[in-house]
């Protein structure tokens, strides 16, 4: 408990104390009974609600864990990223089988050679490698970190870039009305209809062929998940905006003659702050879904940087992989699992405490 | 009425326009496109440079992209998309011949997710905060949370390798079944069909679940339940007569835009489970550069998008008594 | 719905303000016992009660409704509202009683009570009973009753009519299918053809022109007023008992509003039942009650006859309201208005609500909270003022 928390227990202590002491005597001190009600701090509310549910802390865990694995994890690792691990003693064992017929009598004979490996392809679960190693000796768990580092900074950029195209566009439209909101919506509309997987598949080959740098092209991708992506924002700001225009406390705003901007900044904004938090959390559950599907078409990061999508695309080219090696693609199917669903939780969280109505 | 009409189906054609612009732009700038890598980098064929030349110019690829845009648009207003280079038919037809697999795979799911989730929306918005609404909440949570290519591999490791209940292979029909009777064949279609179609449902389950729940605790807090109540109705008759009736609007209406999905099939899925539905022609169109297909299809999707946003208006109109045009 | 969490406004830049606001300690406490005791209340709803368990007798038959010591608490995040604290008063048959109350008194909830529909979980009657006459020589305690039961009491022998006519009636169904569904439940071995023709006498008896064209429709085509004879005819087709009116008229203009309660006047005379009217309107009780309940911060302060509370107000309070009242022919600079507002009632002290914005204070008011002083056989008000001068008068 901090400084200013143990002052407002004094306080409230301090507070009561009065009020039992006024209570058998006269009147000594002023208590009126509004004094002695006390209520939760708005900001207080929300967060209470948030807590409360139990589903929006286990999504906090997830996430802040996804974070400190992703992002600190791999300090402690002593594979490196897209680096095959070459210092193994495994032997790549392959067995003969002979059968020899001497005088009559079938002796079968087995040749066993065992040549060292290279590469520390597929090893099991082990002390060395606590996750095996893929198809190509990386180590999973260190892939799966670094792959997070990824999915998790990608989906963070796209929706405050979404959130700052959209609010900008959005707004605009809601808010000046006319033959802005009339070709903003026309925009969006146009956007709304062009199916994303194909349009980033398409861009994906346009990217290969402009002859994009292997690292950046996952930051170009970024770009035009946003330009699919910020139609909802917009959507979101310009009905909200609409809908709060009409509404009586802006109509007093405009009649105390408020500045436009402290309407927009004082009365607009914190108006529509809650939804747009709400969507944005849960946005970014979408972006990181979005991301691992194009990786998993190989569209995002290349190899052998990792990606989670990408190292799920190993059991497509490799069908042992899925059958018998669920430890190389089953841990970024989990992290993005968890990372989505920890969103999902937590936006969801946020909307029911937002929420007035939503009282339990 | 017929005003409203006229207007919504120009404005949806200037939609559609817009998509085809920026599509066939986006298109022109794929770098390799057929020619190239189907015929220059196949060192079997020796090709001069002529041949090449008139093949691009055979595909319309020498023109500018204003130029090819009008050629694509003036036969596309006769509903003629052109001819696949990939698949060697006018994109029409492949279009017509793929689209009933997807169409087939998406309607039965549609119908098992559908009512599923209104089902259990309501039971979880009536019991609010119990325990089978954290339940649910829960597992839709993590269905929609399952990126679709690794719920699926999980489904095909568990239930095709490990318990052997389905062909590892596969695609439409087991291998290994040679000549079979069509009830015996129409079966193991069937058969081929489960596994796709529990990984839509599972997946679909949850944003529809979500929605039908917040629906019915809006309308189980509006004024007229609570009248229904003080009628001396049973608690079933004020949920399923009075606040379901309100809860449907919405989620009726939301079918109309699943039309593109209906038709348009859904990529990942028929790409996983190796279904030859319109998704799949679709992605190896894409990866080949066919222009016109991938062109047709993208158009054949902006059009059912467009169609479904009005179909949805439409419905709603039919289904909200207070929802009258006025314009 | 009824007690609004709201900040206090204290001047800014003064210290104290941190007072108002619970610390995350006190709120998890709250939260903990909230849940404890909405989890036991809920289980008891769920039980099952037999008939003879919530069968009782009623302190007079001539009562159609007796409130003894009601309590009901609503458990928010915030602590514990007692909306209803100990509410005790009667409603004689054929008599209309009027309860009176500034806004956030528990006038509604009150009667929600009556009804069973206080919302439920965050809503609870935590004590005392509700013993409605049943006829036939049964009574029943209707803060006991199953919810299951309750449906034999809703709808046919206490029927309500709301506050919001604009939203009170279900949107997606017809006027109609509203109507025939209350007669269709209530009134056994009804067709359809029945139901319909009572549906239309009743859509008449309550001053609609054209009741089959009305019939159809849907509620969004009526006006607000058309709306509430709607309501008014749906609450009366099955003849019920006693008529709950909350605040019949606030949502409609003035010249509706005679029209409303002359309707409802007239009905209860034709249908010879009982009527407990809630509003904050006094010229509308002095119009319609024979006798008056007036609340204040979740409990009965003064309450007898019209006459009694008009001609002879007691509690500074229920003066207080009759001087904010403008009365025609008498010229005031200004009118009178209470001091302050309702207090919400989370963990109120236990000395007169009222002490802060009472004008007539004494020092006993600091003390406990004070008990009804019986002034007349039907007139009891609570407060120190009156104890002093009975006590005297003995």
């Amino acid at each position: 408990m901090n400084e200013t928390e143990k002052l407002e227990n004094e306080n409230i202590s301090s507070a009561e104390e009065t009020v039992n002491e006024t209570a058998g005597t006269e009147a000594v001190e002023e208590v009126s009974i509004a004094d002695s009600v006390r209520a939760l701090s708005p900001t207080r509310l929300v967060i209470k609600r948030f807590f409360r549910s139990k589903l929006s802390i286990i999504g906090l865990i997830m996430i802040i864990g996804l974070f400190l694995f992703s992002f600190i994890g791999p300090i402690f690792s002593p594979y490196q990223e897209g680096v095959a691990d070459y210092s193994t003693d495994r032997m790549n064992v392959v067995t003969t089988k002979m059968e020899y017929v001497v005088d009559g009598e079938t002796y079968v004979c087995y040749k066993v050679e065992k040549t060292p490996m290279a590469v520390d392809r597929k090893a099991p679960v082990s002390w060395e490698h606590w996750l095996g190693t893929d198809g190509d000796g990386m180590d999973v768990l260190t892939q799966t970190m670094y792959g997070g580092r990824i999915s998790l900074t990608i989906s963070f950029i796209v929706v405050i870039l979404e959130m700052l195209i959209g609010v900008i566009l959005g707004g605009l439209a809601g808010y000046f009305g006319g033959w802005v909101d009339t070709l903003i919506m026309r925009i969006v509309d146009i956007f709304s209809c062009l199916p994303d997987l194909p349009i980033m598949l398409i861009i994906g080959a346009v990217l290969d062929g402009m002859k994009i740098p292997a690292r950046d092209r996952i930051y170009y991708m970024m770009v035009f998940i946003t330009l699919l992506g910020w139609i909802g924002v917009a959507r979101l700001v310009r009905g909200q905006i609409l809908s709060l225009r009409e509404q009586e406390f802006m109509v007093s705003a405009t009649a105390r003659g408020l500045s436009t901007k402290r309407k927009i900044f004082r009365h607009l904004i914190p108006n529509v702050m809650p939804h747009l938090i709400v969507t944005m959390t849960l946005g970014l559950g979408g972006v990181i879904l979005m991301e691992s599907t194009l990786s998993y078409l190989n569209l995002g990061v290349p190899k052998p940087y990792a990606a989670w999508g990408s190292m799920i695309s190993a059991v497509d080219k490799d069908s042992s992989i899925l059958q018998y090696y669920f430890n190389v693609w089953g841990p970024p199917g989990i992290c993005i699992v968890l990372a989505v669903l920890g969103f999902n939780f937590i936006g969801d969280g946020l909307r029911d405490a937002f929420d007035p109505k939503s009282r339990k | 009425m017929l005003k409203y009409i006229i207007k919504r189906i120009l404005l949806s054609l200037l939609i559609i326009f817009g998509v085809s612009v920026l599509i066939y732009t986006l298109l022109r700038c794929m770098p390799a496109d057929y020619v190239e890598t189907k015929f220059t980098l196949n060192p079997n064929t020796e090709l001069t440079p002529e041949r090449i030349a008139q093949m691009k110019e055979l595909y319309g690829l020498n023109d500018s992209i204003i130029v090819g845009y009008w050629k694509w648009f003036v036969k596309a207003i006769r509903f003629d998309f052109g001819y696949s280079f990939k698949y060697n038919q006018p994109v029409t037809k492949v279009i017509k011949d793929n689209m009933w697999m997807s169409f087939t795979l998406t309607l039965l799911s549609l119908v098992i997710y559908y009512p599923l989730a209104i089902f259990l929306g309501i039971k979880a918005a009536v019991k609010q905060y119990g325990a089978f609404d954290y339940a649910t909440t829960v597992f839709t949570m993590l269905g929609i949370s399952l990126p679709s290519f690794f719920f699926s591999a999980i489904l095909i490791k568990v239930f095709a390798y490990d318990f052997g209940w389905f062909d590892t292979s596969l695609g439409m029909k087991t291998p290994s079944l040679i000549n079979p009777t069509p009830w015996e064949a129409f079966w193991d279609k069937a058969w081929h069909l489960v596994l796709p179609i529990m990984t839509i449902v599972i997946l679909s389950l949850g944003g529809l679940m979500r929605r039908s729940r917040t629906n019915m605790l809006e309308v189980l807090n509006a004024d007229y339940i609570r009248t229904a109540r003080a009628k001396g109705l049973s608690e079933n008759a004020v949920i399923y007569k009075h606040a379901f009736k309100n809860t449907m609007i919405p989620l009726v209406t939301m079918l109309a835009g699943l039309l593109p999905g209906l038709f348009g099939g859904s990529m990942i899925i028929e790409q996983v489970f190796g279904l030859e539905g319109i998704g799949q022609k679709a992605y190896a169109a894409l990866n080949e550069g066919d222009i016109p297909f991938v062109m047709g299809y993208n158009m054949f999707l902006a059009i059912l998008t467009v169609l479904g946003i009005f179909l949805a208006d439409i419905m709603y109109m039919v289904v909200d008594p207070r929802v009258k045009i006025t314009k | 719905m009824l007690f609004k969490k709201k900040e206090n406004n204290l001047p800014a830049g003064e210290k104290k303000k941190n007072v108002h606001y619970l610390t995350g300690k006190e709120t998890r406490e709250i939260a903990k016992s909230n849940n404890r005791r909405i989890r036991e209340l809920e289980k008891k709803k769920r039980m099952h009660v037999s008939e003879a368990d919530y069968t009782t007798t009623m302190r007079d038959d001539n009562n159609i409704v007796e409130f003894d010591d009601l309590h009901t608490h609503f458990f928010t995040d915030a602590g514990v509202v007692k909306a209803v604290d100990g509410v005790s008063f009667d409603i004689p048959k054929g008599a209309t009683v009027g309860v009176v109350g500034e806004s956030g008194c528990g006038k509604s909830v009150t009667s929600l009570s009556l009804m069973r529909l206080v919302q439920g979980p965050m809503g609870q009657i935590v004590g005392g009973s509700i013993r409605f006459n049943f006829g036939d020589g049964k009574a029943y305690d209707i803060a006991k009753m199953p919810m299951s039961d309750m449906r034999k009491i809703r709808g046919e022998k206490i029927a309500m009519i709301f506050q919001e006519p604009m939203t009170s009636l279900n949107p997606v169904f017809k006027i109609g299918y509203q109507m025939d569904e209350m007669v269709l439940l209530h009134t056994p071995n009804c067709t359809k053809d029945q139901a319909k023709a009572r549906s239309i006498e009743m859509l008449q008896l309550v001053g609609i022109a054209a009741p089959e064209r009305v019939y159809g429709c849907y509620p969004h085509e009526l006006s607000g007023g058309m709306r509430q004879r709607v309501m008014i005819a749906i609450a009366l087709s099955c003849n019920p008992k006693l008529i709950v009116a909350d605040e019949p008229t606030t949502a409609l203009d003035v010249t509706i509003q005679a029209q409303i309660l002359d309707l409802l006047r007239e009905i209860k005379a034709k249908i010879d039942g009982s009527v407990m009217l809630i509003t904050h309107d006094l010229g509308v009780i002095a119009e319609m009650a024979d006798y008056v309940v007036v609340m204040y911060a979740g409990r009965v302060i003064e309450c007898g006859t019209t006459e009694e509370i008009f001609d002879n107000p007691l509690h500074p309070y229920t003066i207080g309201l009759q001087h904010s009242k403008p009365v025609v022919n008498r010229k005031v600079d200004r009118l009178y208005n209470i001091p302050g507002q309702v207090p919400n009632p989370i963990n109120m002290p236990d000395f007169c609500y009222f002490k802060d914005r009472c004008d007539r204070c004494v020092g006993k008011c600091s003390g406990e909270y004070p008990a009804f002083v019986q002034v007349s056989p039907t007139h009891k008000v609570a407060c120190y003022l009156y104890e002093e001068k009975t006590n005297s008068e003995e």
